[in-house]
């Protein structure tokens, strides 16, 4: 963690190709369609789930983000799921059935 | 209605269409006959205007043994402690008039209208977009501004056969006008001012997900609070996912009337429905003799909790609870992901094997066969540290077309006894597709592991069977029974497998089953809180590419 953290000289700078600060690149597959989402490592993922639900006119609490097998609350943020750069999120839709 | 009446009634629905019609150049007319068994049932949400739109739960009856074709739907303020507080209505057949229904890609839509009026109708709405069978009922007092709000009828209904793979069908026959006006009571102008029905339809070429979200605000004044659930609800808001864009004028106030309402009720009233939810009240207090037994003194408390559909009253193992979700719990309605997995989480947890003499088991949450059926090549490796043939069981809850099933794989590390069963509550057939999924992503996994066990196959084969378990005997159980089976099937070896046993258990077990489910989210939620994190991440935090 220690290694990583690097304080933030860039200010306007672009990112290169490389992700030199503490930013990744995320992708959220939903429904076959991949939507790329730029988070910072210690940011809780609820808010890129909002972003995503807001954006996609979904109701959240429908939605089912998935990572690595375990699904997310939103508590959760990329540097505690271990996770790198373009790895992908899944959404899937609530699932009822009943007959 | 006699049979001459109703082919004249049909011809005056579809002159009325052809109307409409030319009203409005959109509006297609390639009606098609279409049973009531071809409709499926959903869940929806309100949009209250003077067209009364429900898109709320409902089941689509059709009966042909007693006699009994129609809708039922549930109405009612949700009060989870209280299960007898849901009000089951059914309306009949003969009461529906200008049915009509839509079939997009995504959505179905129903609609329909009703005889008589029906007065400050609320209703609990599970959103819920997610699977084909979901849909829709509109429902609009057929008064002497029949046609008024007819015109609105279609374009909203044009709305949803604009989508691509649409089509309209019309289902039902449309009794004479005198008729109507018998059985129509007065409506209340707030709730039907025709000033109200401005629906807004811009074009309709958004598509259904990217629609407006907006908030509108139902407020119930209660006059008569006599009985305690009454006194519970006054306002509240709720925000819903306006698939149109009504009016702005959102806000409608409706006067509470029980006397009415019940009249209503008891008129439709599908046999005892109330009477089974007062048995669930009974066996609940006697399934938790000594936790539960004070359980109405405290509901002021969870009652509040408990207006809010969408709040998550637990959160256990990563799995999120609200209210909608316990709601599931009640008879009657369909079980969703998360209940399953909770359950399902709950068992595993409780459950302590001995392994000298319990099966070793492995239970995929509902969000895996999904992705494996998406993409299996990216979920290959999970579960990770895990040997999955050197379980007993490994079993694969699946949905498909808003119905649970399950595939177990048995000793798959067993070359003569490796089996893949397939266990349905309701189907007596066997689905091959998910056979092929979960006998790939077995082989997959048996070259990743095979260095690791002590084995000199090459590859390996399951003999395909099915098991002989209870079997639902309604529309709505069989995520129960999913549950049931990988309870028994994980906490014992049976004789033989597949499982050939229509005894294993009863239905009233399946009844308990969700009443245990339910008390145990309500155990547990009273010592929930939620996490109350700040959110202190700047709009620099994250960045949509």
């Amino acid at each position: 963690m220690a290694d990583q953290e690097q304080p933030t000289k860039n200010e306007g700078g672009e990112t290169g190709g490389e992700q030199s600060d503490n930013h990744l690149n995320i992708k959220v597959n939903y429904e076959g369609n991949e939507v790329f989402f730029k988070i910072k490592k210690t940011t809780p993922l609820k808010k890129l789930m909002e972003i995503f639900c807001k954006r996609q006119g979904v109701n959240q609490d429908q939605m089912r983000f998935v990572f690595d097998g375990n699904r997310l609350t939103g508590t959760e943020t990329a540097e505690q799921l271990d996770m790198d750069d373009q790895d992908t999120i899944d959404v899937l839709v609530q699932q009822t059935g009943g007959f | 209605m006699p049979p001459k009446r109703r082919n004249a009634a049909k011809k005056t629905t579809q002159k009325k269409r052809k109307k409409d019609e030319s009203d409005d150049e959109d509006f297609k007319s390639d009606y098609k006959h279409v049973r009531l068994s071809d409709l499926k049932s959903g869940g929806g949400r309100i949009l209250l205007n003077n067209l009364i739109v429900l898109y709320n739960n409902f089941e689509i009856v059709d009966d042909e043994e007693d006699n009994t074709h129609g809708v039922r739907i549930t109405l009612g303020e949700p009060d989870f402690t209280n299960s007898s507080s849901f009000r089951r209505v059914f309306i009949p057949k003969e009461d529906m008039i200008d049915i009509c229904a839509s079939h997009t890609k995504q959505l179905q839509v129903f609609a329909f209208k009703t005889k008589n009026s029906i007065k400050n109708i609320d209703m609990y709405d599970p959103v819920d977009t997610s699977s084909k069978s979901q849909g829709f009922i509109i429902m609009t007092p057929s008064d002497e501004r029949h046609k008024q709000s007819s015109k609105s009828f279609c374009t909203f209904l044009n709305y949803f056969t604009s989508q691509p793979n649409s089509c309209l069908y019309e289902i039902s026959d449309n009794p004479p006008p005198d008729l109507i006006s018998d059985l129509v009571k007065p409506i209340k102008d707030a709730t039907l001012d025709a000033e109200n029905t401005n629906f807004d339809f811009k074009k309709p070429t958004q598509s259904l997900v990217t629609t407006n979200v907006q908030k509108s605000s139902v407020r119930r004044n209660v006059k008569k609070t006599s009985s305690p659930k009454a006194s519970t609800s006054t306002s509240r808001k709720r925000s819903r996912n306006n698939l149109l864009n009504t009016s702005t004028d959102s806000i409608i106030e409706h006067d509470y009337n029980p006397v009415a309402d019940d009249e209503w009720l008891s008129q439709y009233n599908h046999k005892n429905h109330l009477d089974l939810y007062k048995d669930d009240v009974t066996e609940m207090n006697h399934v938790d003799d000594h936790d539960h037994d004070d359980d109405d003194d405290d509901e002021p408390t969870l009652i509040d909790k408990n207006h809010d559909p969408e709040k998550v009253i637990l959160e256990y193992k990563k799995i999120k609870i609200t209210n909608q979700d316990l709601w599931r719990c009640n008879k009657g309605e369909f079980l969703n992901d998360n209940i399953i997995d909770f359950a399902l989480q709950l068992f595993q947890d409780s459950f302590v094997p001995d392994p000298s003499t319990h099966p070793k088991f492995h239970i995929f949450h509902t969000t895996f066969f999904p992705l494996l059926k998406k993409d299996m090549n990216r979920v290959i490796g999970q579960p990770t540290n895990l040997h999955l043939f050197r379980q007993d069981f490994i079993f694969f809850p699946m949905n498909e077309s808003s119905h649970w099933s399950l595939v177990v794989a048995c000793h798959p590390g067993d070359s003569k006894n490796r089996k893949l069963m397939y266990c349905d509550s309701l189907f007596s057939g066997t689905n091959q597709s998910h056979f092929d999924i979960v006998n790939e992503y077995m082989n997959k996994r048996f070259e990743m592991e095979k260095n690791d066990l002590e084995t000199n196959e090459d590859g390996i084969t399951f003999e395909r069977v099915r098991a002989e378990l209870p079997k639902q005997t309604n529309s709505c159980d069989c995520g129960v029974y999913m549950i049931q089976y990988i309870e028994l099937l994980a906490s014992q070896f049976m004789k033989s497998y597949p499982v050939q046993n229509n005894s294993l258990f009863t239905k009233k077990q399946i009844d308990q089953k969700r009443i245990a489910i339910k008390s145990e989210i309500n155990r547990l939620s009273m010592d929930y809180s939620p996490i109350n994190d700040q959110d202190l991440s700047s709009s620099s935090d994250i960045i949509e590419l």
